[in-house]
């Protein structure tokens, strides 16, 4: 089969383009008395349009809500954040005392050394997987 | 005297206005790393360690100025079912104190007081403080008595988020005071102090006032 040069070159545009949405360095903390730990991950719109991240599932977790650490004062209060907005080419990082996945509801309380199993679903990009090495508190990723 | 001893008060809120007050210290040695708001503020007129009497995890009076007389004292306001910026506080400070002589550490005593006295009965706190170190105290008491002793220490008093199906969270300071040996508290470290920075930072505290 014959092959022509610029059908070759669109293919590898595509290829090289990969996804608009990348889930990387996720990672969550054993939780403390079993109950109540968070994951966190930093998210990459590589594409040219906004998406938005919509909800996130944590696999063998019952609950996983994405928070947010907002000040008020000197105080700071976790609020529940409906839609994280994703604009083009824009990155978000979820990360200690900014943003985090509050997981609850565990199966199995995930341990150190664990693999937790994260969905991250966007309104355009659709879900994407990604696994979150499980960390004690005081490993500093 | 207990080596380091965390008094485990689950205060929620921070000073406000008194640390939007204080003035900002440079970190004592080297670059600042990365990962934003680390460095120490130094409170511009110390305040004396206020005098009020919670309950231990033992379920026994601890009055918090003549229990931590002549030690630092690292005092922290929190709650168990915290995810992010308690247990990250927690763990933090005890891996610093795990890696430095037992002669400082010893000096040092960490005291957690709940926010949420509610939900965080003397048998959770305890557990949940032994993850980090057995040897911090832990505090609870009335939520009237818990407030009363945010308020003692400049501090809007914690208070619930409601998130519905009986849920909450808890508002609370995200900083640790820092008392130095002469019952003064100097020192706030907001969420964001490195295990690194404590580890320098610890020692100072020790060793204030020759190494202001």
């Amino acid at each position: 089969m014959r092959v022509r040069p610029l059908a070759l070159l669109l293919l590898a545009a595509c290829v090289a383009r990969g996804p608009a949405i990348v889930v990387r360095d996720a990672y969550g903390y054993q939780p403390v008395l079993g109950d109540v730990g968070a994951v966190y991950f930093t998210v990459e719109n590589r594409a040219g349009t906004a998406d938005t991240l919509t909800w996130a599932e944590v696999a063998g977790a019952g609950v996983a809500m994405i928070h947010e650490q907002v000040a008020d004062g000197d105080r700071v209060v976790m609020r529940h954040v409906g839609t994280l907005p994703l604009p083009a080419h824009a990155t978000v990082q979820l990360k200690p005392g900014r943003l985090h996945v509050m997981v609850e509801g565990f199966e199995r309380s995930p341990l150190a050394g664990d693999t937790l199993l994260v969905t991250v679903h966007f309104a355009r990009a659709g879900a994407v997987r990604v696994r979150a090495p499980v960390l004690a508190y005081g490993t500093e990723p | 005297m207990t080596a380091v001893r965390m008094t485990l008060a689950l205060t929620a809120p921070l000073c406000l206005l008194a640390v939007a007050c204080e003035a900002r210290r440079a970190p004592s040695a080297g670059a600042p790393e990365a990962g934003g708001e680390s460095a120490a503020r130094e409170y511009p007129n110390p305040r004396p360690k206020p005098d009020f009497t919670l309950t231990d995890t033992e379920g026994r009076p601890f009055a918090f100025r003549q229990a931590t007389a002549g030690s630092v004292t690292l005092l922290f306001f929190g709650y168990t079912n915290c995810p992010d910026v308690c247990p990250v506080h927690m763990a933090n400070i005890a891996s610093a104190l795990h890696k430095l002589p037992d002669a400082v550490a010893r000096q040092v005593t960490v005291v957690f007081i709940t926010t949420d006295p509610e939900r965080d009965t003397p048998a959770r706190i305890r557990a949940w403080l032994d993850h980090f170190d057995p040897r911090f105290i832990g505090l609870t008491g009335s939520q009237a008595a818990v407030d009363s002793a945010q308020v003692a220490m400049h501090l809007p008093p914690a208070y619930k988020e409601d998130l519905g199906g009986g849920q909450y969270q808890v508002g609370h300071s995200a900083h640790v005071i820092a008392f130095t040996r002469d019952g003064l508290a100097r020192f706030a470290f907001p969420f964001g102090t490195r295990q690194s920075e404590w580890a320098q930072e610890i020692p100072r505290l020790v060793a204030y006032p020759d190494q202001p």
